[in-house]
This record gives C-alpha cells, sequence and structure tokens, in this order.
C-alpha cells in the first residue's frame, strides 16, 4: 500500500480545516483519543475496523493538534494582563527574522525573553513584528533592548499575523527605540547562512540595477522587499508570480550543482547524498525557510533519504511527509495561501500532467524541440489547473494567459535563476568574472519584463472578478 | 479499503500514538512554563537625556516637535542643565498632558 500515508494525512488536515468549529476542549479531545489507544491495540488484526479507527484518530489528533496551538503558555505576552498599548514597555531580546530595511525602517519579526511593563520584570515568550528605526545595523540573532508600546493589530493583516502566532506589533519612529545589545547568538551554522545570505545580497546589489538586483535578490534568496512592485503586479496578472519566489526548482538546482559536482570528485554515492541533503537544508536556512522552501526541501530530503537507502522515492508520499511536518510546526499554515498554491500546484503536476501526456500523446513526439514545448504546455496546464481555484478565491483575478506566460517565462527564469547561482558562488572566488556574468544577469531580467509586460496587454489575458 | 500488512499497521499504530503523547507533553509542558521575576533590563537605555540631547535627539521623541525642543534647548543653555525631569514644565509651551505623554522617553542625567 504505496498511498496509506496521504489517505492519513488527508484525515489529519481534515480535522485542522474542522478544529475550529469543535467546541470540545483541549482536556476532552485528548480523553478521547486516550480511550481510542487501546481500541486501536484491539482491532489490530480487523482489517477495516482499524483503518477507519486510523482515520478516526488521526483527524481528531488534527482538532487537538490545532487546539494546541491556540493555547498560550502562561508567559506568553496574550496571556499577561499588560497596558503595553497606553504606556511603552522595554523588551528584551532576539531576532528572529531575516530583517529587512526599507527607507531606513527596519521590519523584522522579534522574540522577548524579557519584559518590563507597569514596573514588573519578568520573563515572557511571544513573536511580536516590529517596524522601525535604528542606528546601527541589524541582521537575524542579534539581541535587542527595544523600548515601545505594543498594540494588538486588527483586521485581514492581523489574521495573517496570527496564523503565525503574532499577535502584536510595535512601530517605532525614534530611533533610540531600538537598542542593539549583542551580536548574532546564533550557532555556527545560522552564522554562516547569515554571512553567506549578507554577502551574496550585497554583491548582487552592488553589481546589478536596482530593479534587475531585486527581482534576482528575490528568485535566489527570496529577497522580496525590493521587486518594484509594478513588477509584482504584472506577474501576478499574468500569473508567473510563483518564479519571484524560491521554490522546489532552486532547491533542486542546489542539490544538483552539489551531486554532480562531488560526481566529478569521483566521491562515494553514500557522501554525495549527505553533503546535498545538508546544502538543501543549508540553502533553506539562508532563504528564511517559508514554505514554499520548507515544502521543497523536505521532498528533496525524503527523495535523498529514500536514494540513500536504495528504495524508489514516491512523489505522492513526499508531498505527505512534507506537509506533514511543516503541519506539525504550524498547523495554522493549512490556511495560509502560500502553502495551499505550493501543495496545490505540485499535487496537480504529479497528477494531471502524466495522465494528459499519455491522453494526448506528447510523449511521442519525435522532434524534440516541438515534445518540449508540448510537455512544458502540459505541465504548466497542470499547475495553472490545481491552482486556479485557489488564486481566483484568494486574489479575485482569473488569468488564462498563465499557461502560455509560463512556457516563455519559466525557462528564461530558470536561465537567470542557475545564472544567478553561479555569478554568486563565483563572487566569492573571482569577483571580477562575477561582475561579467552579472551584465548577462542584467540582459536576462530585461527581456524577462518585457516579456511579461507584453503578454499582459494581450486582450482577455487576465479577469479580475470582482 | 487500504489493504495494508501488519508491519505497516504497526507503524501507524507506534506513529499515531507517539504523535498523541508528543502533542500532549507540548501542551503540559506549555501549560506549565509560568513567567518568573527577573532583574529589570536597565531603564535608562533608549531614554534621551534631556541634558546633553541635540534637537535632533529630542525631536526624535514622540510628541516633541522642532519648536518645543529648540525651547529646550534654549532654556538649558540660558537657565543651566535640568536638576530633575519636573523642570521641564517650566519650559514654555509644556503642558502637563504633554509631559505626561513622553515622559517615559526621557531622562535626566
Amino acid at each position: 500500500m504505496k498511498r496509506l500515508l496521504v489517505v492519513l494525512a488527508v484525515s489529519f488536515c481534515a480535522g485542522i480545516a474542522a478544529g475550529e468549529q469543535v467546541p470540545a476542549s483541549f482536556f476532552w479531545l485528548a480523553v478521547i483519543l486516550i480511550c481510542l489507544c487501546p481500541a486501536l491495540v484491539f482491532l489490530f488484526n480487523r482489517k477495516v475496523y482499524f483503518e477507519i479507527s486510523v482515520l478516526l484518530f488521526m483527524f481528531v489528533l488534527g482538532v487537538l493538534h490545532l487546539k494546541n496551538a491556540d493555547t498560550c503558555a502562561p508567559c506568553h505576552l496574550t496571556r499577561m494582563d499588560l497596558s503595553c498599548d497606553e504606556t511603552p514597555c522595554l523588551l528584551k531580546g532576539v531576532i528572529k527574522t531575516h530583517p529587512v530595511k526599507e527607507v531606513d525602517v527596519w521590519r523584522f519579526v522579534f522574540a522577548p525573553h524579557q519584559i518590563q511593563c507597569d514596573g514588573i520584570n519578568r520573563t515572557c515568550c511571544a513573536e511580536v513584528v516590529v517596524s522601525g528605526s535604528c542606528d546601527s545595523g541589524l541582521s537575524y540573532g542579534d539581541e535587542l533592548i527595544i523600548r515601545a508600546r505594543m498594540r494588538r493589530v486588527p483586521g485581514g493583516y492581523g489574521d495573517y499575523l496570527r496564523r503565525k502566532n503574532i499577535f502584536y506589533a510595535i512601530h517605532t519612529n525614534d530611533c533610540r527605540a531600538i537598542l542593539k545589545t549583542g551580536f548574532n547568538k546564533g550557532t555556527v551554522f545560522e552564522k554562516t547562512a547569515v554571512y553567506l545570505r549578507r554577502r551574496v545580497l550585497n554583491f548582487i546589489s552592488s553589481h546589478t540595477s536596482s530593479v534587475a538586483g531585486g527581482i534576482v535578490n528575490a528568485m535566489i534568496l527570496g529577497e522580496k522587499e525590493h521587486v518594484p512592485r509594478m513588477f509584482v503586479e504584472a506577474m501576478t496578472k499574468t500569473g508567473t508570480v510563483h518564479i519571484l519566489v524560491v521554490s522546489g526548482f532552486n532547491v533542486g538546482i542546489v542539490v544538483m550543482v552539489i551531486l554532480i559536482s562531488l560526481k566529478l570528485l569521483r566521491l562515494p554515492r553514500y557522501v554525495r547524498l549527505a553533503a546535498a541533503m545538508a546544502a538543501a537544508m543549508f540553502y533553506c536556512f539562508v532563504t528564511g525557510s517559508s514554505s514554499p522552501v520548507m515544502r521543497a526541501t523536505i521532498m528533496a530530503e525524503v527523495c535523498m533519504a529514500a536514494l540513500f537507502f536504495k528504495k524508489d522515492p514516491d512523489i505522492y508520499n513526499c508531498l505527505t511527509v512534507a506537509a506533514l511536518l511543516i503541519l506539525a510546526q504550524n498547523p495554522r499554515q493549512l490556511f495560509e495561501t502560500g502553502f495551499e498554491l505550493s501543495f496545490a500546484s505540485v499535487a496537480a503536476i504529479a497528477f494531471i500532467y502524466p495522465r494528459l501526456k499519455d491522453m494526448l500523446g506528447a510523449g511521442n513526439i519525435k522532434i524534440r524541440f516541438f515534445k518540449f514545448i508540448a510537455e512544458g504546455f502540459l505541465v504548466s496546464f497542470s499547475a495553472w489547473l490545481g491552482t486556479a481555484v485557489i488564486i481566483a478565491y484568494n486574489f479575485k483575478i482569473f488569468s488564462p494567459a498563465t499557461v502560455i506566460a509560463n512556457i516563455v517565462i519559466v525557462p528564461l527564469a530558470s536561465c537567470i535563476t542557475v545564472t544567478g547561482f553561479v555569478m554568486a558562488g563565483i563572487s566569492f572566488v573571482a569577483p571580477g568574472l562575477a561582475c561579467a556574468i552579472a551584465y548577462s544577469l542584467e540582459l536576462m531580467v530585461f527581456v524577462l519584463i518585457k516579456i511579461n509586460l507584453f503578454i499582459v496587454r494581450i486582450p482577455g489575458a487576465y479577469f479580475y472578478l470582482s | 479499503m487500504c489493504a495494508v500488512t501488519p508491519e505497516e499497521r504497526a507503524a501507524i499504530l507506534w506513529i499515531t500514538i507517539t504523535a498523541l503523547v508528543g502533542i500532549i507533553a507540548n501542551y503540559c509542558v506549555k501549560a506549565q512554563t509560568y513567567p518568573r521575576g527577573v532583574s529589570s533590563i536597565n531603564e535608562n537605555v533608549c531614554k534621551v537625556n534631556i541634558n546633553t540631547a541635540s534637537i535632533d535627539e529630542l525631536m526624535a521623541v514622540k510628541g516633541v516637535g522642532e519648536k518645543l525642543a529648540r525651547r529646550i534647548i534654549d532654556y538649558r543653555m540660558e537657565k543651566g542643565l535640568f536638576g530633575r525631569l519636573q523642570d521641564l514644565m517650566v519650559v514654555k509651551g509644556m503642558t502637563l498632558f504633554r509631559f505626561n505623554k513622553f515622559k517615559d522617553m526621557l531622562i535626566v542625567e
């Protein structure tokens, strides 16, 4: 039975999705599941009853997991009776994400471990989104003391933050309100990743124009803040905005480069696979561990682990393991559009593409160029079918041009990504050569922008649904 | 339904029960993580010293405009350093409402 894990994961996800509507408390759900455990053991040899019980168990487990995620510790800021929205408080903690600077304003997620408010000092836990100016440069893992008012974020953005377990926001224009008291407190792994990220970002930004630099940084490091807004809108209209997100393709390139390089060095197979697994994890961290890159990394890790143990990897099981691990960390990711699009597109390609290919006989085309075009069209069409409803629901846009746009833009974006990786790698050993590559990168980005604008102008390329 | 082998059933049983134990353990640990009293964070960090601050530094404090900042500095030059925070009330344009608004961000050293 190859797809059992998928069935269990679907049941688990259904439990998470239904979790908010279930009025039972964590305690009673836990009691139900504890009572179900002996039943599972008792029904072990009764196949159908066992499977039904396991599905029920996974469903309730999903509900329980959501209830657990919604429960905050007594030291959590939301459980403290604070008047921080009226009077400023002092927070001491560390930066939890790569800070982004936009016109003198830093934005990052801050994890305070100590709070001083209303004259009381105590330990605390939570994550707070911070935007404010600071005289010193900030980096992941830096220790800060922040003096400011905290406020709960209302509306859609507040809901988005709450899904990430962030309940408070701080905004301050006072550059003295954020004081850096310590540098990156992380491990050697984290420090190296932060150093590499900063070095590559700086190199790309200083050797390309602001537009090209912003786009390349988004494509290889997931740093989307400096991508021109107009370009993002144009990409959204053509349904190709996914190329601005670090995803499976990028992880695939990293893995491929490591495997080929180590094969040239004639290292044993298991060493190559182990090194590629470590590199994929490292790249995931460097790019900020967003949902798509986490999904891609976990899938790559599971596939390589299967190859390591000389087993055939199954794409559905890999996808399921990735979903379960991401949801284990935060079940609210299930309601994230990025998570849904990432998994829906890969699942659609895995399920629809082979069937369409067989049905239309795309694999029998003799001329390689036409075969490539036909297969590219089918992959693009499959992904579009899988994601069209989610995009229409969330972004109120329907883009028939997506299928055509992806055939042209994805290969070009692939070239840009590969060239970007090569340039980033070479910049460490031969910066002069990397500068030359930067020119070709600039040209490719220019062509990408022009093609995208051309597709946007085609009548009927996209429709707004409201 | 899925035609699972006994080994697969054993694996499922192990995974589901382990997941349940993990979630309950996580809940219990969270429920027991109470806030502890700790030594205070240095109160004076991030505060602006009104005896040494420049106009820009004073204006960085929310609620202090250019006019008021200039008056504070003029007062300091004219009458000497501030002895305590409440002395700010003597500065022209300072009201109790404004003073209460930004007194937490200022310090006298």
